[in-house]
């Protein structure tokens, strides 16, 4: 038993349909495509708008097969001393990070010093945003991350990233001693079951 | 016209289109009554914390939200849909007045609730269309009280998104093989498929190469219907073709990218380090953990049986092969890293072999992220899911599991009858158990449970008896014979593996029990 299909093209319309998307979105993606150096130029040029800066970052840093102190060392630098917040933000990501991995022991030193320097400011969306886009990142401490976000801290980090403003001094103060102290815990346990497993 | 089961000229795969009505008005109470069921759970979790991969996709949400455009998390690249409904949420308006920064986390677990109606909607369907209006009312109660799949409604994962448009891509192959085999066109209904498949490919990679599987499915029935080659080729490649083609802009901004295309995302690499490596890995237990050794406790874990998951130290267990950590370039990372896990399963096979068992035992475990949440003593202290609804809650999602699992298992072997809804349904059943063949835990199982309900429906409904089972032909005694052996033989594999697995779970279940280490 057979079902009925129709005859000629028709049946094959929506194979032809699915093939011209195909072609189009192929010469789309063809038409928009941005070079590896034309990328890093656009995310170096301070004239350039901030949107464009942070995705011609995006593609110089995914793209590359081997670290790329253009990336890692270059615009990690110029990113962290701009004034723009989100530039600065980027540079803390994984995205430049990953630029540093096994050239350094520890986290990666350009982005642990900036932390280390806006820590004596007050707390603001930027900072705030800076810390966890830092240090809640997927992967170990050589990457810069303790931990993972929990919920106040994805709570406050997503109202600052809407509306910029974030919550008082002493509440996020208390806040991220808290979690150190007890990163710091988990890591005497983690380590003393680490020397007691038999090899 | 429509081949009949008592017709002996109809070929035996032909299966008839069910002669009973939708009982709408049972579906649609039972429907109520999951969702409200739901909505209740969430308003007794809230606040509630957030684990592992949640924090994860609220990163990616953060990052979206703040540099206009998606992050990878170095290790693995997710398909897009999840970040972006959750940045959607949590925009400084939010969506359609709903959410707006931080209530963006508590919108999404509404709309996630919301969605559920659809999962019930058609898990209920499925059992209707593979047995019985009774069957389909079975299953729209145990989909409405089983709390392992009800949990996710509240929890930060993709999954209670990605289960409407997946099934709802099972649903419309179905259908289309319905009218294929009763001789009516079906095209819209394959395009329809791949435009579900093609949804649910943007939440989670799962039904990635169970697309072009089912694609094969529609293939091979066209030729055994004498449709011809062509006919054959066409009617198999609607399905991934339209899919695929949804998949293109996400695609080709991949490989603008990364220099190449990704389709859905990228964690085979992740896997592989996880599944084809010296230790056994399960997230069911290893966020148990850590509470555990700050108490000084052992690790649930560490409980497994050595013979199909030999602890560190053991002379048995190879040397473990790190990640590849050095190349910045996620997708080149996680092609090398799938490379070193099939040398390490090529130099140790036994190895591999054998820890297959404790990966189809964690599958198939009656534990579930419901019952981590309570052995985590996760849930408020103030909420009744952390009082005096703790144990009822573990007692019953473990027993909704045992049962779903148990007879579901019978469901496909005794009740379900031959025909394009067991083609269907098997399919991904089988798939999902092929893909716990590399990493599992109780997660791994959701994107099929309503499958599984559908089926455990099926056997609770009718047994293993003939009667009011409308798809296909009915066998001979023997055949009969045949499918209760194989059906004692299947409940014996399923005891089995829970043997596997009870000294992790009896550990787990004890640990929520008491509501955490204490």
């Amino acid at each position: 038993m057979t079902p009925r299909t129709g005859s000629g093209i028709r049946p094959w319309l929506p194979h032809l349909v699915c093939a011209l998307v195909a072609v189009v979105a192929f010469a789309v993606g063809r038409a928009r495509h941005t070079t590896t150096e034309e990328a890093l130029a656009t995310a170096l040029d301070p004239g350039a708008a901030v949107e464009d800066r942070l995705w011609g970052a995006h593609l110089a840093a995914m793209r590359a097969e081997a670290r790329d102190p253009r990336v890692g060392a270059g615009l990690a630098r110029a990113f962290l001393d701009s004034d723009e917040p989100r530039l600065v933000e980027f540079a803390l990501t994984m995205d430049v990070v990953r630029h540093f991995i096994g050239s350094a022991k520890g986290p990666p030193p350009l982005q642990a010093e900036h932390l280390a320097r806006i820590r004596t400011s007050p707390w603001t969306a930027h900072r705030l945003l800076a810390t966890l886009f830092f240090r809640r990142k997927v992967g170990g401490g050589a990457f810069g991350r303790i931990e993972r976000l929990d919920l106040d801290e994805a709570r406050w980090a997503l109202d600052a990233a809407a509306s910029g403003v974030a919550p008082p001094g002493d509440v996020l103060d208390a806040h991220f001693a808290g979690r150190a102290a007890r990163a710091r815990e988990i890591t005497a346990v983690l380590r003393s079951v680490q020397t007691s497993r038999p090899r | 016209m429509t081949a009949r089961a008592s017709d002996p000229a109809a070929p035996a795969q032909v299966a008839p289109r069910p002669q009973h009505p939708i009982p709408v008005r049972g579906i649609a109470a039972l429907v109520l009554a999951g969702v409200a069921l739901r909505a209740a759970l969430l308003a007794a979790a809230l606040p509630l914390g957030i684990q592992a991969d949640e924090a994860n996709y609220l990163y990616g949400a953060l990052a979206l939200e703040r540099f206009g455009f998606q992050l990878d998390h170095y290790r693995f690249l997710w398909p897009p849909g999840y970040v972006w409904w959750l940045a959607q949420l949590s925009g400084p308006d939010g969506l359609l007045g709903l959410g707006g920064g931080a209530a963006g986390i508590d919108a999404a677990r509404v709309t996630q609730v919301v969605a559920s109606a659809l999962t019930g909607t058609l898990t209920s369907l499925f059992a209707w269309r593979l047995f019985s209006a009774r069957a389909a009312l079975v299953a729209g109660a145990l989909w409405a009280f089983h709390l392992p799949l009800a949990s996710y409604t509240h929890f930060l994962f993709a999954e209670s998104l990605f289960l409407p448009p997946f099934l709802g891509g099972l649903w419309f192959l179905l259908l289309a093989l319905d009218r294929l085999d009763a001789a009516r066109p079906a095209g819209a209904h394959l395009v329809l498929s791949g435009l579900a498949f093609g949804a649910a490919l943007h939440l989670k990679e799962f039904p990635l190469f169970l697309v072009p599987l089912l694609g094969l499915l529609v293939a091979v029935r066209a030729l055994r219907q004498s449709a011809g080659w062509v006919e054959a080729l066409r009617r198999g490649s609607l399905v991934p073709l339209v899919a695929f083609t949804t998949l293109l802009p996400w695609s080709l901004r991949c490989a603008e990218v990364y220099g190449q295309p990704v389709l859905a995302g990228a964690t085979l690499g992740e896997n592989v380090y996880g599944g084809l490596n010296a230790a056994t890995r399960n997230f069911d237990y290893r966020a148990l953990s850590l509470p555990r050794m700050c108490a000084g406790l052992d690790t649930i874990e560490g409980r497994a049986r050595p013979l199909f998951a030999p602890p560190p130290g053991d002379p048995a267990v190879p040397p473990a092969w790190p990640r590849i950590e050095e190349s910045p370039h996620t997708l080149r990372r996680q092609a090398q890293n799938t490379r070193r896990g099939l040398a390490f399963a090529a130099e140790h096979p036994g190895h591999v072999a054998r820890t297959r068992m404790q990966r189809l035992a964690d599958w198939v475990t009656p534990f579930s992220f419901t019952a981590r949440h309570l052995a985590l003593g996760h849930y408020p202290e103030e909420s009744s899911l952390s009082g005096t609804l703790r144990r009822p809650v573990l007692i019953l999602s473990s027993a909704t599991s045992i049962v779903v699992l148990l007879c579901g298992l019978l469901g496909a072997l005794l009740t379900l009858r031959r025909g394009a809804g067991r083609a269907v349904a098997l399919s991904a059943l089988a798939y999902a158990l092929a893909t716990a063949g590399l990493v599992s835990m109780s997660r791994f199982r959701i994107p099929v449970e309503p499958v599984l309900i559908a089926l455990a429906a099926g056997f609770i409904a009718h047994g293993a008896s003939l009667e009011h089972v409308p798809d296909g032909a009915v066998g001979p005694r023997r055949n009969n014979v045949l499918r209760v052996a194989c059906g004692a033989a299947g409940a014996l594999a399923l005891g089995f593996l829970w043997w596997v697995t009870w000294p992790q779970f009896s550990g787990a279940f004890a640990m929520a029990w008491r509501g955490g280490v204490e």
